[in-house]
């Protein structure tokens, strides 16, 4: 009799709690497409939005659309500045999933993808590729892009190996990703004082950009998106069994250990890969998920899939600035995401109760 | 009748230091089981190893059910970790992981006894509410909607009222009774209280230094005696006014520097 009641009652509040709220869910996505479009009709050779739009649209199979657009502008829309967008969205959105997955492990909001040393690891790759000048590639990657992935899974791989000491504790997994973040910048800031002549091009790498993006690079975050994203994506209901901590979470089923490893395994692959074509960029993997928190609750069903959506949207508009507020010369687009990331941040932290964190 | 819980040669060790030392003992099914003892005794890594997260956990066996402990045993912590954000209903939910498959999610079969744990324990109220809003009893409350949703038969509690005033520990208490005798659970539950101890357990395990001090019902091993021994504190028993035991430690420093009921931690 109780269970026939219930039925007709308390699911409603049941079923509401994880479905992801559409309002947001349009929003993140309405940000998302609006700022692809932005990104593509603004920059040295102005485009008009509505050619912009037909000639995407004309490239859907089978579709033939007059995008009134001139060679030169179609070639510009396609084979420079939608490669661009397209990998700027991707990049942002593995960050930031990326960032909710490790929030969700450390079960820390201040965990973000670069936390095991991932930045300093990638960092590290790409100046020993620069200041020795290291001139050979695999494919679309060069010397640079090959060392940074590799040298942010050696942090990963070297933060997870001396986090072992204390299995249960995520804390010493963090102190471990310190540890190896310090002893790789060390090297690197070694590196830099002793070769001065390329101090710039590192520096350059080490606050990003997607000025060399092409579509082979935007194969490769895509194939690594899709897996690991995918992968992130799965977890994400683990990853609300966490939140109650991996005691409480292990007597519920969950193997906390299993979890872990899986989400910092896709997180920090996906990661490694992004940083590794468009050099560090910060702050979009701390802040993205935080404001999607602030936006929409804080169950990771919401969290994941609108980061990426969110991350998206917010890295393609931060290169949007970082390409026209000193043009034609470009700024990095770390130096972008900070600088407007950093008040907007504040600004949800001010607006919001500080509990949601 | 086959036991509940099987406890054989459990012994747990920290730094080369045994804080269970060999303890077997058996747990009847449909009772409750108060587990006492100081601090230190040992009651918590028991706990730990009965609900399967401590060392020691392959020493338990659970000799009425079949599969993973997680299945049919809950575990109620002294203090749960309520994460910030998460509604009553996303909480309680979370009991059905136990039942769900790797990958799957929620069907509307898990809603379903969701929504009827919350309705059980008198939450519908709260159903949509932050868990940050709830007060100490209203938590608690929660977490055991948690344990019946996880189709708990047995319900490991540590100390679930520690943090609780007078009030809100008689009202868990009062609610963990209701649910073991409507449901037929077994419970299992370190306690501080030994007045509470009396009053709501049928069996006692008293635990000292990591061994079984004294086991078997209530009213034989809540003896003054008995505790005095194992607490290392003169104990008095007296009949409250309704006729139930209060179970009081005796200060032997001045006479008269009176005592109240709750053991001091």
């Amino acid at each position: 009799m109780a269970a026939e009641t219930a039925l007709t009652v308390a699911p409603a509040a049941l079923s509401r709690s994880f479905r992801l709220p559409a309002k947001t869910l349009l929003a993140t996505i309405g940000a998302f497409v609006g700022s692809a479009v932005l990104s593509l009709s603004v920059g040295a050779a102005g485009l008009p939005v509505s050619g912009v739009i037909l000639e995407l649209l004309d490239q859907i199979p089978l579709l033939g659309i007059d995008s009134g657009l001139t060679d030169r502008q179609s070639t510009i829309l396609l084979q420079i500045r939608l490669p661009r967008v397209v990998l700027g969205g991707l990049v942002g959105a593995a960050l930031a999933m990326s960032g909710a997955g490790y929030q969700g492990v450390f079960r820390n909001p201040l965990a973000d993808p670069f936390n095991l040393g991932i930045a300093a690891g990638a960092g590290l790759g790409a100046t020993i590729a620069l200041a020795f000048d290291l001139d050979w590639a695999v494919g679309p990657l060069g010397s640079v892009q090959l060392l940074a992935f590799g040298g942010a899974l050696l942090a990963v791989v070297g933060a997870m190996l001396i986090g072992r000491v204390a299995p249960n504790q995520t804390a010493t997994l963090l102190l471990a990703g310190i540890a190896i973040a310090s002893f790789f910048t060390a090297i690197q800031t070694l590196l830099l004082t002793r070769d001065v002549e390329s101090q710039r091009s590192i520096l350059a790498w080490l606050f990003g950009s997607l000025i060399a993006s092409s579509w082979d690079r935007v194969t490769i975050v895509a194939f690594y998106m899709v897996v690991c994203g995918s992968i992130l994506f799965m977890m994400r209901r683990h990853l609300d069994v966490l939140r109650v901590g991996e005691a409480e979470a292990a007597t519920l089923g969950l193997d906390p250990a299993r979890v872990r490893l899986i989400v910092l395994f896709a997180a920090s692959l996906l990661t490694a890969a992004a940083v590794s074509v468009t050099g560090l960029i910060a702050f979009v993997g701390l802040v993205v998920p935080h404001a999607i928190r602030m936006l929409a609750g804080s169950s990771y069903r919401v969290v994941v899939p609108l980061s990426a959506f969110g991350g998206a949207a917010f890295m393609i508009l931060a290169d949007v600035i970082a390409r026209t507020v000193i043009a034609p010369a470009e700024i990095g687009i770390g130096v972008v995401t900070a600088f407007i990331g950093a008040p907007f941040f504040a600004f949800l932290l001010i607006r919001t109760r500080a509990g949601a964190l | 009748m086959s036991a509940a819980i099987v406890i054989r040669n459990l012994t747990v060790t920290y730094d080369n230091t045994p804080v269970v030392n060999d303890v077997s003992l058996d747990i009847q099914p449909g009772r409750w089981t108060a587990l006492l003892g100081r601090n230190g005794a040992g009651k918590s890594s028991l706990i730990a190893a009965v609900v399967g997260i401590g060392r020691g956990a392959d020493a338990v066996s659970f000799p009425e059910h079949r599969g993973p402990r997680y299945r049919f045993c809950a575990y109620v912590p002294q203090s749960p970790v309520l994460p910030p954000g998460m509604t009553v209903a996303e909480y309680v939910l979370l009991g059905r992981t136990a039942h769900m498959g790797w990958l799957s999610s929620e069907r509307s079969a898990d809603r379903q006894k969701a929504a009827s744990a919350i309705r059980q324990l008198d939450m519908d109220r709260f159903a949509d509410r932050f868990l940050d809003e709830l007060s100490g009893g209203e938590s608690q409350r929660v977490v055991l909607a948690r344990a019946l949703c996880q189709d708990a038969r047995i319900l490991v509690l540590d100390e679930p009222t520690s943090s609780l005033d007078v009030g809100h520990q008689l009202e868990v208490l009062d609610l963990v009774a209701e649910l073991a005798r409507d449901q037929g659970l077994t419970i299992l539950s370190a306690i501080h209280d030994l007045t509470a101890a009396a009053r709501y357990a049928d069996d006692a395990v008293v635990l000292d230094t990591g061994r079984v001090a004294a086991i078997g019902p209530v009213d034989s091993v809540l003896t003054p005696e008995t505790l005095s021994r194992s607490f290392g504190t003169p104990m008095h028993r007296m009949l409250g006014p309704d006729g139930s035991p209060i179970i009081i430690p005796l200060h032997t420093a001045p006479a008269g520097a009176s005592t109240t009921t709750g053991q001091e931690s």
